[in-house]
């Protein structure tokens, strides 16, 4: 068990306790440490999880008897508490091998185990045979995991959620693999059925270091099957990482184009410039001629780049029905800082009972 | 009632058509490899129909709630191709591994060649070295000649006929094949082949022991909802309901089950509108 501490300040002799001490660990012995799934802050004493995807693998707890916290300082811990995760988390192969185990009866267990030492060995006749298999040996359902994997030497993580356990299977073949996976990755791709091709991606999410295998994404991307582009572009920083300026913003408008959530692309804050809101605002104009709605993601990555009346359309959404079209409204405009919405964010936060939106609506203004 | 769809090419149908199917009572269908009504010049296009067929077919099936497998093969027409045949016959090994693939076919006779001959018996084997059951297409000129000839064959090769489905029966081939221990299916079609009164004076003759019915629904007139359209004469002639279910659910999927690959499991439990594939451009019309 790992005990964590943080404070503001020092302790007052070199071996005297720290001034909140706090033990922390999924099934910690003594159960002192409770599930922390959101972030606290009463002020004196701030708490965040440790969040590994959307998985809550411990908390810190930050005391002082002096500072009184503000939400810069909750969100600057939540970002640390992030990479402190990520810093924690086991490697991609060990965690595979943790999700898939607990799923699959022994029999298909062994199987699986047997393909990864034949990987390890570097046999990749291996691999492209258990490939299709995958699915028959282990099953196609959804993982259900709330967690990530952490490649090795890219402090970045890959969200599990939308994984099946074939998924799973494959991926950690490919990281077991001793040769070039990335490459062999690429050649799954592209003489996969539906299902190999996705564990395929999901794997160069993982292991993708040069843009070697981006023509599988592209391939993908450009298919109307969704379960394909989402695996190409969603919770895969691959794409996000090798896709050049052009290709990437036609992929993110594509994502909100056919409903998949513009948040879920990694990179997507990182490389928005002021033609992907042109694009995604045009689109959502499209949208508004037709009478139809709009993805609510939108709004925080079109604020990066506003183009002139975002604002005032975006306190127009600050009193949308949809608690997520307020909460990414406010986040926007928190974001492009035109003082000019202040009156509209202060009267929605006299008005709003959503603790989310709330929060949201005081650092906007803050 | 549950329907198995043991033979239809969904690649050429449209959306509306699996909507129907499903309304209809179709939880699976299963697609074999054909030709395409136009000849196909390099194997290239093989590859692209098996990819499709595989995927994409899979994809746009489960819109609608129906599990959608298939049957890969060099077909018997294209089996004559030169340009074609050997290239086809080199990429089903790595095809026939794939998770849908319940078997091999179509295979069989069109016009009972040397050459279709060859690739049929090859075909047998590579049945056989990839434990998956055949599904044998019947021609529709000199039909009976054809059975004949195939039935040789796979005794030539000695090739198990419990995991041998005989397709496009009619009243002639049915006293040829009856007794070899293969399945048999009849193919529904509005004009040619069988229809549903035919249909059901072959079952009242002969039984429903390794009978299965299909529409065959291709690029040509045809219906993919003969299946149920035949249940409902079958009802009308008074056929018990648990012999319907035989010839239109249990047969066909116990035939394909012996690939092993089957989920008998999967199957029974609906496709789920998690798995169902949130905004998709197809169900939201002309937007991709």
């Amino acid at each position: 068990m790992l005990k964590l501490a943080a404070a503001v300040g020092h302790r007052a002799a070199h071996d005297g306790p720290w001034p909140v001490e706090m033990a922390w660990g999924k099934g910690s012995a003594s159960g002192a440490a409770a599930p922390v799934p959101e972030l606290e802050n009463d002020r004196a004493t701030l708490t965040v999880p440790l969040l590994l995807g959307e998985d809550e693998v411990g908390a810190v707890v930050v005391s002082s008897g002096v500072r009184v916290f503000g939400g810069v300082d909750a969100d600057d811990l939540a970002l640390q508490c992030r990479a402190l995760a990520r810093a924690l988390a086991p490697e991609p192969l060990a965690a595979l091998r943790d999700e898939v185990a607990r799923r699959v009866p022994p029999p298909a267990r062994e199987w699986l185990e047997a393909g990864i030492a034949a990987a390890a060995r570097g046999e990749r006749e291996r691999i492209l045979t258990a490939f299709p298999a995958m699915g028959r040996r282990l099953g196609r359902e959804p993982l259900g995991s709330r967690s990530a994997l952490v490649p090795r030497d890219v402090d970045l993580d890959v969200p599990l959620r939308s994984w099946r356990i074939d998924d799973a299977g494959r991926v950690a073949l490919l990281c077991g693999f001793s040769g070039d996976a990335e490459t062999l990755a690429r050649e799954l791709y592209f003489t996969g059925d539906l299902r190999e091709r996705c564990g395929a991606l999901r794997g160069l999410a993982v292991l993708g270091r040069t843009p070697g295998a981006i023509d599988a994404v592209r391939d993908a991307i450009r298919s109307s099957a969704m379960e394909l582009f989402e695996a190409a572009l969603a919770d895969n920083p691959y794409a996000g990482r090798f896709l050049p300026d052009d290709e990437f913003r036609h992929a993110v408008l594509k994502a909100a184009f056919v409903g998949v959530s513009i948040a879920r692309v990694p990179g997507v804050e990182a490389r928005a410039d002021a033609e992907l809101s042109r694009m995604l605002l045009s689109y959502v104009t499209e949208r508004e001629v037709a009478g139809r709605s709009v993805p609510p993601d939108i709004w925080p990555v079109a604020a990066l780049h506003p183009t002139p009346g975002l604002p005032g359309k975006l306190c127009g959404y600050l009193e949308h029905p949809a608690a997520a079209h307020r909460a990414a409204a406010a986040q926007a405009l928190g974001r492009i800082g035109d003082r000019r919405a202040h009156p509209f964010l202060n009267d929605r936060l006299t008005r709003e009972d959503d603790r989310t939106v709330r929060r949201i609506l005081e650092r906007a203004l803050a | 009632m549950r329907i198995f769809e043991p033979h239809a090419h969904m690649f050429s149908r449209v959306t509306d058509d699996y909507e129907q199917m499903a309304l209809a009572g179709i939880v699976g269908v299963l697609e074999p490899a054909f030709w395409l009504g136009q000849p196909r010049t390099s194997v290239g296009s093989f590859v692209d129909y098996f990819d499709a067929i595989i995927g994409w077919e899979r994809f746009r099936a489960e819109q609608f709630g129906i599990r959608h497998y298939c049957t890969l093969s060099l077909n018997p027409k294209e089996a004559n191709d030169d340009r074609v045949n050997e290239g086809v016959l080199a990429l089903l090994p790595r095809y026939l591994e794939k998770d849908g693939v319940l078997g091999v076919g179509e295979i069989g006779f069109d016009d009972i060649t040397p050459r279709e001959e060859r690739y049929l018996a090859a075909q047998l084997e590579l049945a056989r070295a990839h434990d998956l059951p055949a599904l044998v297409h019947t021609p529709h000129r000199d039909k009976v000649r054809g059975v004949e000839r195939t039935l040789a064959i796979m005794r030539e090769v000695n090739f198990p006929p419990e995991r041998v489905l005989i397709d496009h029966n009619t009243e002639q081939t049915v006293p040829l094949v009856i007794d070899t221990g293969c399945t048999m299916g009849f193919s529904i079609y509005p004009d040619t082949k069988m229809d549903e009164p035919r249909m059901v004076e072959i079952l009242r003759q002969w039984g429903t022991d390794r009978m299965v019915i299909n529409s065959a629904a291709d690029w040509g007139k045809s219906d993919p909802l003969k299946i149920p359209k035949t249940v409902n004469l079958m009802r009308q002639k008074g056929m018990a309901e648990h012999e319907i279910e035989k010839v239109v659910w249990h047969n066909p999927v116990s035939f394909f089950a012996k690939s092993g690959r089957l989920d008998l499991r999967e199957l029974d439990t609906p496709v789920s509108p998690g798995q169902l594939f949130e905004g998709n451009s197809i169900l939201r019309g002309p937007r991709a």
